[in-house]
């Protein structure tokens, strides 16, 4: 522990010796925590420029309550740094709230990271062995399973060709979400990769979690070795294949700690259709005009290798739709922030309720309108959360329903 | 003031408005963005509605409960921190758009609505609203007209208050009263002065000391159909001040939309930041920026103008200025700069005053003797057009980690400077009331509105020196 002691009436440092926050948290966010403004955008803000109606999904379908905030995760690491006593376990209930999205570091106008402190803050908890009993049982689950979804793996059933290693172009990863309960979706991935002529292997046989959840979870050291485990053989590949994943929070995850920089499914397959070279022919199969809701991915918005591709990977899918009749209901998408749909980081297994609002609150309640997104693990979420008859479909389902694909 | 069986009662009665009172949802609440030390809420409520706020406040003030308000928490002067304890009433719940009336010209939206939600709403209808903090997508209406909002909008209309055509406001008894037009039943809000006295001038500025501001009434304007910004630099202060007192005197602020001063310091590191090869002793030693507003061929008359006007002063168009900060402050990322551009480098202390436009030079000696006498801090100025007078801000950025003892005497320090120069205090909080002594007569009368209208002192004790 660092310390210095404090004058609690002003709550303001003075000098060491009373810190009751570890030191390598104090040493890594000092700066943040000493230097947030109390402007508030990371608790609330409504700004057009920039596409934000709303920074922190916590707050707008939990409890609007500034502790569940950014600024609320660094007013109580400050006040710990300060030698203030906290109820650890209020503090664990409101920093595993999160769903990670890392909306409050994006929006913070100088840079602060509000949402890593929370991050810091899990992990610590779980090493004291304080994380709360919802998250400890997800997380034990996990680890007895290796996977963070239920629903068996299902590609040993199905149908599709696979390449030596020899001769493929991707290693391709598709993450434990991508299991049976999203078989349409699974499906719908590997028949574009066969019509696209991808010729691909896939890793895993077992479809391990790549260890993402668990770090949301507050395992960040177990993840990162289950990652380098799960990866072990393809780090080793001598062909050095690209690597595709087709979740956003494994891609971020698999790029922070293997020597990889994967690169999604979705952009894999749009850039492959868009690509001039391109023989491949897509003709919309209804004669009706079709109406689409893009969903946004929050994973998509954090500072990350794969937030980094320029064009990003929803403006890579608006390009694709444009060429076609379809009207896309979100007039701003892709933006610069997205509210998370509930599936991201631990608030699933802190609060199962308010992950269904964040993600029915997303969707239109109009009949006829299309909901698409690009993450498998939202798609799995959207589907166990809505119970309207809108459909939400992952991007490579509605590919396959709705268009015909010919050379 | 009352004992803890008194405030449990005092919370546990309020189903609909949520109440924390665990310390760790407190924390937030201790503070606004000011240097003023924090005070330690008991709990918080977040009522949803007037009536809400009127129970809770009769509750209170039977019970003899400091009772602090708060909006965004967004003001420098520590308004919202509550230093008698007690409860901090959270509005930021109340955000509903009441009512828009275009035959009227006004619109009425509860007071925790953000003022970039309004603007957003107004926007489809070619309207806007007269004032706008920098702060608008989080600051609250409420809060700004109970702190004299300036900025986007100052040069013509000059302070928040000018726009507001009325309130609804909660008294310490429960009372909800609507003030202007709106007092009369079943007339509305129209008319900001009739039947009596300006009640609704009571509550503008007064940081939550005489009543809860539940909804705001607001003139509407239409949306400029262009904007544009341009530069001129001067010599020296006096001469920009002279030429800003012409400015006003002749009501060429009219399409103003938003107007700046910036002294030679901010220029210079601006300046430097952009282009380091250029040599900063040639730029000039103070720079006006305008941004103007309205139908084009009226910007283009106006721009016409203030530029000729500007040249009886020898001033000369500073392109350079408009290029690299000023456009992209106002055209583009005006809520971005507001804060990077106070922040980045670390805390600060920000201290607001009014000055007549020939007292220019006296605030910019002010602000140096500060620098001399404090090196250890950076100590910046900036500069609001007003339609008469100028709002002058003090900046002052601090390392909070090593340096939190020594900056409230300074700027302590600074308020004395400026008030013995005759420089006004504006948005007082907690900052300014510390030096009451230059206002005995006036803290007399307001000291008896007080005691009159919260005579058992629960509203904010300590806001204004009340
Ligand atoms: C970087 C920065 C830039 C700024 N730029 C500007 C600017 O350009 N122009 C400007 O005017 N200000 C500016 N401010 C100050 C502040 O943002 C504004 O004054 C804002 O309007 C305050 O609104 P709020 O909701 O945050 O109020 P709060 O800080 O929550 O409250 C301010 C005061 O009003 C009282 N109050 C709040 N709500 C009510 C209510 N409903 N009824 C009665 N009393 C109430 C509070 O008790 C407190 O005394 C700036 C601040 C910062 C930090
Ligand atoms: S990471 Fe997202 S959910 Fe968590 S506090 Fe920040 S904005 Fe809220
Ligand atoms: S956005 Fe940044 S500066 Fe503002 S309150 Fe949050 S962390 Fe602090």
């Amino acid at each position: 522990m660092v310390g210095f002691s404090v004058n609690v009436q002003k709550g303001v440092a003075m000098g060491i010796d009373k810190s009751l926050l570890p030191e390598k948290i104090f040493e890594q966010y000092s700066t943040d925590l000493y230097h947030c403004a109390s402007c508030n955008y990371c608790v609330d803000a409504v700004w057009p420029d920039r596409n934000i109606n709303h920074v922190c999904v916590t707050l707008q379908h939990h409890e609007k309550n500034p502790s569940y905030s950014g600024r609320g995760f660094i007013e109580a690491a400050r006040f710990l740094a300060e030698g203030n006593e906290l109820d650890l376990a209020s503090l664990a209930k409101r920093v595993f709230t999160c769903t990670g999205c890392g909306n409050c570091d994006t929006v913070c106008p100088i840079g602060l990271r509000p949402s890593e402190v929370g991050k810091a803050l899990r992990e610590w908890l779980s090493e004291e062995g304080l994380a709360p009993k919802e998250v400890v049982a997800s997380r034990s689950k996990i680890l007895s399973d290796g996977r963070a979804y239920a629903g068996s793996s299902i590609y040993s059933d199905i149908k599709y060709t696979e390449y030596a290693e020899t001769d493929c172009e991707i290693n391709y990863f598709p993450g434990c979400s991508s299991n049976e309960n999203l078989l349409k979706t699974v499906q719908s991935d590997l028949k574009l990769m066969d019509l696209l002529r991808v010729k691909f292997r896939y890793l895993d046989p077992h479809d391990n979690c790549c260890g993402a959840v668990l770090k949301e979870l507050g395992e960040e050291k177990e993840s990162a070795v289950w990652a380098q485990d799960l990866f072990k053989e393809d780090q080793q590949s001598s062909r050095r294949n690209s690597l595709v994943v087709s979740g956003y929070e494994c891609c971020n995850h698999l790029s922070n700690t293997t020597n990889r920089e994967p690169v999604s499914l979705p952009r894999w397959i749009l850039s492959r259709l868009l690509s001039k070279d391109s023989s491949t022919k897509l003709e919309l199969r209804t004669k009706h005009s079709v109406r689409v809701n893009l969903l946004e991915t929050c994973q998509l918005k954090k500072e990350s290798q794969i937030n980094r591709s320029n064009p990003s990977d929803e403006f890579l899918f608006r390009e694709f739709l444009e060429g076609f009749d379809i009207i896309v209901l979100n007039e701003h998408y892709p933006s610069q922030h997205a509210l998370c749909c509930g599936a991201s980081g631990s608030m699933k297994a802190m609060q199962p309720t308010s992950a269904s609002v964040m993600a029915t609150d997303k969707l239109p309640t109009e009949e006829d309108v299309i909901s698409i997104t690009l993450d498998p693990r939202c798609a799995l979420h959207y589907c166990k959360s809505a119970n309207s008859s809108n459909a939400v479909m992952s991007f490579s389902t509605f590919i396959c329903e709705y268009f015909s694909i010919s050379d | 003031m009352a004992d803890k069986k008194n405030r449990s009662s005092l919370l546990s009665n309020w189903p609909d408005s949520p109440t924390f009172e665990d310390p760790i949802d407190l924390l937030p609440f201790q503070r606004d963005a000011s240097v003023v030390e924090k005070g330690f809420p008991e709990a918080v409520i977040q009522p949803k509605s007037s009536s809400a706020v009127g129970e809770i406040l009769r509750q209170a003030n039977h019970d003899r409960v400091p009772v602090y308000v708060r909006g965004a928490g967004t003001m420098y002067a520590g308004g919202a921190n509550p230093h008698a304890g007690g409860i901090v009433m959270d509005l930021s719940g109340m955000e509903q758009l009441l009512e828009i009336d275009l035959d009227r010209g006004i619109v009425v939206v509860e007071a925790g609505t953000k003022f970039v939600a309004l603007l957003e709403a107004l926007k489809p209808l070619g309207q806007t609203v007269g004032i706008v903090p920098l702060t608008g997508p989080t600051a609250t209406i409420g809060g700004a007209v109970s702190s004299h909002a300036l900025g986007t909008g100052s040069p013509r209309h000059q302070s928040m208050g000018d726009c507001v055509a009325g309130l609804e406001v909660v008294l310490v008894d429960g009372t909800v009263v609507r003030t202007g037009s709106a007092g009369c039943s079943g007339a509305g809000f129209f008319q900001r002065y009739c039947i009596g006295p300006d009640l609704t001038g009571l509550f503008i500025g007064a940081e939550a000391t005489l009543g809860v501001i539940t909804a705001v009434c607001l003139w509407l304007y239409p949306l400029p159909e262009s904007r544009e910004t341009l530069c001129l630099g001067f010599q020296d202060p006096l001469t920009a001040s002279k030429y800003l007192s012409a400015v006003q005197s002749c009501e060429l602020t009219r399409n103003m939309w938003y107007g700046g001063g910036y002294e030679s310091g901010a220029i210079n590191a601006r300046v430097s930041a952009a282009r380091p090869d250029l040599d900063v002793g040639s730029l000039p030693k103070f720079c006006v920026g305008i941004e103007l507003g309205g139908k084009q061929d009226e910007i283009n008359y106006d721009r016409a103008r203030l530029i000729a006007l500007g040249s009886d002063y020898g001033s000369k168009s500073f392109e350079l200025f408009d290029e690299i900060y000023f456009q992209k402050l106002r055209l583009e990322e005006t809520y971005w700069y507001s804060f990077a551009g106070y922040f980045t480098r670390s805390r600060c202390a920000l201290l607001m005053c009014s000055l007549p436009s020939n007292k220019l030079p006296q605030f910019l000696n002010c602000l140096q003797s500060m620098r001399e006498k404090y090196e250890q801090f950076v100590w910046g100025g900036a500069l609001v057009i007003c339609r008469r007078g100028l709002h002058g801000g003090v900046v002052t950025f601090y390392d909070e980690k090593n340096q939190w003892e020594e900056i409230m005497p300074a700027v302590s320090d600074a308020v004395k400077q400026f008030t013995n120069a005759g420089i006004v205090p504006y948005k007082s909080g907690k900052i300014w009331s510390k030096n009451s002594a230059h206002f005995k007569n006036y803290q007399h009368l307001l000291g008896m509105i007080k005691k009159g209208v919260d005579p058992r002192g629960i509203l904010s004790p300590g806001n204004l020196g009340v």
